[in-house]
């Protein structure tokens, strides 16, 4: 049997400040676009409304998950944060502001994205690649500036990012890379085959481009609600009650 | 001679306000320009069959080869004249006018 691939989106700002039909309004295109799992960024203290707009939304066929994005400059600071927050949320991710956090947040086990900008995109190097290769860390690639930036920059952007995504690709070290507009509104969302059909502006293959929506943010979301089972011991470990059989 | 291939694309749109058919035409050719230029333009045979503003669909032919191109410069249309924030979604693609009207529209 065929199955069609359920695409994601990891990155979804929303105004919690708004009221929460407005807010499920924006949710629901989402899922009308074709989205089979949203990351929603929440601030610490709204979880209640989340909470809320998850039961209301969620279904079978849509699923909703919060996240948190921590920037950081020191090593220190962020292990702090992680400390506070990682239970809390569903998926972490780190938008590190130089190496040496880079390197960290890809060793550590606790973040599960790693936020990579177009202006960060130049420190971008083989070692790098080799360890979020080994730490099979995905990193997350953000697609709105191509969409809304205009003429010159665009095309100066286009060169950058389709050079980056040629260095990833033909690395030995291939690791999982996710693509995101980062919608906060609805005029900044988009389907995932027209994001799809944006990375051949970038030489991307077809197929890489499809697993970038789908497969990869999947297979980072289902490492993440594992991460934070109780039952599951490591990998592929899990722990079975006596009298249940699976 | 062989002849083209052509596919019809069937899309929907969400605008801040209403958009007229022109504008909307104007839009797409600036966006096609801006990204593939006068050359890739005319390889697209871009031809609009029907927009309709009340429903905010609408569907448009272009050569089977640059169907990607069309993908793309709908993507990337962010803002119509007067300040109009839009965004595009292709609902589907048929080689036929009457099955892309049957099955999307």
């Amino acid at each position: 049997m065929y199955l069609l691939p359920r695409f994601y989106e990891l990155n979804v700002r929303v105004n919690f400040e708004e009221n929460l039909n407005v807010i499920m309004d924006k949710i629901l295109i989402f899922k009308e676009l074709g989205y089979y799992g949203i990351g929603l960024k929440v601030p610490s203290n709204k979880n209640k409304i989340f909470n809320d707009l998850k039961n209301s939304v969620e279904d079978k066929k849509f699923k909703i998950y919060s996240r948190l994005d921590l920037k950081g400059k020191s090593v220190a600071g962020l292990k702090k944060s992680l400390k506070n927050f990682r239970l809390k949320y569903d998926l972490i991710g780190i938008d590190p502001q130089n190496l040496d956090v880079c390197h960290w947040a890809i060793r550590d086990s606790r973040p599960d994205i790693i936020i990579l900008n177009e202006d960060k995109t130049k420190e971008f190097r083989y070692t790098t690649s080799k360890l979020l290769s080994a730490h099979e860390k995905c990193v997350e690639i953000s697609l709105k500036s191509l969409i809304f930036m205009h003429f010159k920059r665009k095309s100066k952007l286009l060169r950058h990012l389709s050079n980056k995504l040629k260095f990833i690709l033909k690395s030995k070290a291939f690791f999982l890379i996710t693509m995101s507009p980062t919608a906060g509104e609805i005029y900044e969302m988009r389907a995932p085959r027209d994001l799809m059909s944006l990375l051949y502006l970038l030489n991307v293959p077809e197929d890489i481009a499809m697993k970038s929506m789908s497969y990869y943010a999947e297979y980072i979301v289902q490492k993440a609600l594992n991460k934070k089972d109780p039952n599951i011991v490591s990998e592929n470990i899990r722990i079975i009650p006596k009298n249940k059989s699976e | 001679m062989k002849l083209e291939k052509h596919r019809y694309v069937v899309f929907k749109y969400y605008a801040e306000n209403e958009i007229t058919k022109e504008e909307f035409i104007k839009g797409l050719w600036n966006s096609i320009y801006e990204v593939f230029g006068c050359k890739g333009a005319s390889e697209t045979g871009l031809w609009i069959i029907e927009f309709n503003k009340n429903e905010k669909k609408g569907i448009l032919r272009c050569d089977l080869k640059s169907l990607i191109k069309i993908r793309v410069a709908l993507t990337l249309i962010t803002e119509l004249p007067r300040n109009n924030r839009i965004m595009f979604q292709i609902l589907g693609i048929s080689g036929t006018i009457k099955k892309a009207k049957e099955k999307f529209y």
